[in-house]
């Protein structure tokens, strides 16, 4: 042990002798420049076209499932508000019909406003973050 | 001139005083440098990689946790890049292949060294540093130059602590034994 600490005490003196490698004068400048002409915006979107694919294709499955099958469990969540019944049959009534009850559903279905405003909600959700997070990068530059 | 610490800076520089990273670069250009000179031994290279070291770290400083020593941190950034830099170029290193053993004494290595003048003994330990490989040159200057703790040096380099240990008993070895050869060939030279 105490031949280690000789050993250690030896080398040491000859690496604090060696000292730090001397960067060049111009390197704080150099670094300093370097920041300066190279704005550091992450324009990356948080959510990427694929998942913001995936996002639509989800809610587009949504809504055909609320509106083509039978849930007896929204009309009783929205019994009380006296929304009526919110379910479509598409594939018996045929598609210009399940078109019509789709958009009649829109403008009287609580169950799809509440999918609008979910959808526009994360829209917005994920703009106000986008813009948070470029100005927090924008301030530090 | 007030001498504050590094979160201190930090701070100004997240609330959007540029300028005072400039004394954080100050403060640990030369370590940082250090560190990347010990891996690529090359000045360019080693150049080259502290500014994008302090570049990155500028970055991603807003999500630095000021828990931990921002020191250790750059570091860690810098041995990352000179390592990722190195493998990117495929430079190879030697690697500690023979034990050479000596044939001055423990004892006499000291009074010998003591014999040779400061340009010479400076020369003797670059040499030394020299042929090392780049994580062992790094783990010297972290433990011998700036005395920093295990824990730090594992933070630093992200080896397990008995890796740290075993490596620097490895490498206390392999200088002294190389040390021991080179005056060795100076006492030849000089009789």
């Amino acid at each position: 042990m105490e031949n280690n600490n000789k050993k250690d005490k030896i080398i040491r003196e000859l690496i604090h002798l060696k000292g730090y490698e001397k960067t060049p004068d111009n390197f704080t400048d150099k670094v300093m420049g370097n920041i300066k002409s190279n704005p550091v915006i992450d324009d990356t979107p948080l959510l990427s076209t694929g998942t913001w694919i995936a996002i639509f294709i989800g809610v587009a499955a949504m809504i055909v499932m609320i509106f083509t099958l039978e849930i007896p469990y929204f009309d009783q969540v929205f019994s009380s508000s006296g929304i009526q019944q919110v379910s479509m049959n598409i594939f018996s009534n045929g598609f210009l019909n399940t078109m019509s009850a789709f958009f009649k559903g829109m403008n009287i279905s609580s169950v799809s406003v509440v999918i609008v405003a979910a959808t526009l909600g994360l829209i917005t959700l994920e703009r106000l973050l986008h813009r948070k997070f470029s100005e927090t990068r924008i301030l530090i530059i | 001139m007030e001498h504050r610490d590094d979160n201190h800076y930090i701070n100004e520089v997240i609330a959007g005083k540029t300028a005072s990273y400039a004394t954080l670069v100050d403060r640990h250009k030369e370590m940082v440098f250090t560190i990347t000179m010990n891996i690529t031994r090359n000045r360019e290279d080693a150049e080259e990689v502290a500014q994008d070291v302090f570049l990155n770290a500028f970055r991603k400083l807003a999500g630095f946790r000021q828990e931990s020593s921002f020191q250790t941190w750059i570091y860690r950034i810098a041995y990352n890049e000179a390592i990722t830099r190195i493998r990117k170029k495929k430079i190879t290193t030697l690697d500690l292949v023979e034990d050479l053993t000596g044939n001055i004494p423990d004892e006499e290595v000291e009074e010998e060294i003591a014999g040779l003048d400061k340009a010479e003994q400076k020369q003797v330990i670059a040499e030394i540093l020299d042929i090392l490989p780049e994580t062992d040159r790094v783990l010297v200057t972290l433990f011998y130059l700036e005395s920093h703790p295990i824990s730090e040096i594992c933070e630093v380099t992200g080896l397990g602590e008995s890796n740290v240990k075993v490596r620097l008993h490895r490498v206390r070895k392999k200088i002294f034994s190389e040390l021991q050869e080179i005056l060795k060939l100076k006492t030849l030279e000089t009789s």
